[in-house]
């Protein structure tokens, strides 16, 4: 009877072990990590500052070729050149779920519902301070594709991120050392970027993203970036202004002296022309 | 006063009387024009800024500034522009023709003070037209003194065509540098103007459903 029972619990354990083995199983085969991943060809990243934070509207442009894939009912994994940072999150969208790896969002998964087009549209929602240094929420993708991050902010005020050596500051933009006009005009095309001559335009890649850990940037308001100027400018009107007050000064004697000269001549003419 | 009136009648392009035509009088014609322009665009200041105490006082220095640093930064290219064109006017009737202009130009803003710190006070919308409006028109006025000073200041034989690069020249300069020192010195109106991010913004709303202007 012992026997039999524990032969019985033994066959419990076996089988809830097999169980457990089985779905675990299970969860690695729908683990995120398996998912092919979605090629793009191009992203823009437009924050708006809202009350907790800023607000990542991102549009990732998929090559065709992962396009068709997403057409023919395929889930994609669009990975990020670095995970989003804590707090980060990405607003639930149809078709469109976030990559869950170690805790962290480093990607999402994304299929044929949240295609427009070739455009996947996603939301993140960035805890930051609206002034000073932060690190960029922009989801930049992963790869070599040329991304646009655009740091107008309105009314003058951009984000301005430290080059360093990974980017260099153009007119009007910062890319990446090398980056030719044709791959700037073609990034824009691509993700339909209204360009503007505001120098908030940042084009990145997602390699040297990954090679900075993240885009650091600074809150440059029109007024702060003229600050320096106004000073400048400041100095060099009140040292004008004295000169032209000295100027005054020491012309005063020459330019009276001038002046009884000329006086004194006209009256000695006007003197001539009486006797003649 | 016996200067003031001097200082308009150069403005008005009559000729320089005999014993104001010395080197160092002549000078310091200049100088006076440009110091009473400080005081004339002072007053200006003032009066867009009246609604605000801080703003007021902040443009009593602000918008002298602007003045002032345009005609510094557009004079050396004039005088290149002078020197390069070969042409026979003085170089002396040229700093008096557009000293004579800034005078005149800043004249008019000064006239204009009472009636824009009033609609300021008392209007919602025409008090900034009035401001800006009145800002164009001593552009205008100031353009027209210094062309027609210098025109009129031509010895005989001399023609009008040579000296109009060298005049063009300083027009320019101080235009570009008066669109940028203005917004640095921003805020000088109480309401933000397209005039308050300089270049950038006036780019930017040339181009808002133009072709992208990036380079």
């Amino acid at each position: 009877m012992d026997r039999v029972l524990v032969r019985s619990a033994m066959l419990r354990i076996v089988f809830v072990v097999l169980l457990v083995l089985l779905a675990a199983a299970g969860s690695a085969h729908a683990a995120p990590a398996e998912h092919a991943p979605a090629r793009i060809a191009g992203a823009l990243f437009t924050p708006v500052l809202e009350e907790s934070g800023i607000r990542w509207n991102a549009r990732w442009v998929l090559t065709p070729e992962s396009a068709e894939e997403l057409d023919a009912g395929e889930t994609r994994a669009l990975r990020f050149a670095v995970p989003l940072l804590d707090g980060e999150t990405v607003e639930p969208t149809w078709g469109v779920a976030p990559l869950m790896e170690n805790g962290r969002i480093t990607g999402v998964l994304v299929d044929r519902a949240g295609k427009d087009d070739r455009t996947i549209a996603a939301v993140v929602h960035q805890r930051a301070a609206h002034t000073g240094a932060i690190t960029l929420g922009a989801p930049v993708a992963a790869g070599s594709a040329l991304q646009i991050i655009d740091g107008d902010l309105g009314a003058g005020t951009r984000y301005e991120i430290e080059t360093g050596a990974l980017f260099e500051r153009g007119v009007g933009h910062v890319a990446p050392p090398g980056t030719s006009h044709a791959a700037r005009a073609e990034a824009r095309r691509l993700t339909g970027y209204d360009a503007r001559v505001t120098g908030a335009a940042m084009y990145v890649r997602g390699e040297d993203v990954r090679v900075a850990n993240g885009l650091t940037a600074s809150v440059v308001t029109a007024r702060a970036r003229g600050h320096r100027g106004v000073v400048a400018v400041g100095v060099v009107f009140v040292a004008l202004v004295l000169a032209l007050f000295a100027a005054v000064r020491r012309l005063r004697h020459a330019a009276g002296v001038e002046r009884a000269d000329a006086l004194l001549a006209a009256e000695v003419d006007a003197l001539d022309g009486g006797k003649s | 006063m016996g200067t003031l009136v001097t200082l308009i009648d150069i403005a008005c392009g009559r000729a320089i009387p005999p014993e104001d035509s010395g080197p160092s009088r002549r000078l310091q014609l200049v100088v006076f024009a440009l110091l009473a322009s400080l005081v004339f665009a002072g007053a200006w200041g003032l009066a867009a800024g009246s609604r605000s105490t801080g703003l007021a006082l902040a443009n009593l220095y602000k918008v002298p500034m602007v003045v002032l640093m345009s005609c510094a930064f557009a004079a050396p290219a004039g005088l290149l522009a002078w020197r390069l064109s070969g042409t026979r006017v003085r170089g002396s009737d040229l700093a008096l023709g557009f000293s004579g202009g800034v005078f005149g130009g800043t004249l008019v803003l000064a006239v204009f003070a009472p009636l824009v710190a009033l609609y300021y006070h008392s209007s919602a919308w025409a008090g900034p037209v009035l401001g800006i409006g009145s800002v164009g028109l001593a552009l205008l006025t100031g353009t027209i003194m210094f062309v027609r000073g210098v025109v009129r200041r031509l010895e005989p034989g001399t023609r009008k065509r040579s000296v109009l690069l060298p005049v063009a020249v300083t027009l320019a300069m101080q235009l570009l540098t008066l669109v940028q020192l203005t917004a640095l010195a921003s805020p000088i109106f109480p309401e933000r103007t397209v005039f308050g991010g300089g270049i950038d913004h006036l780019a930017q709303s040339s181009h808002v459903h133009a072709a992208p202007a990036e380079q």
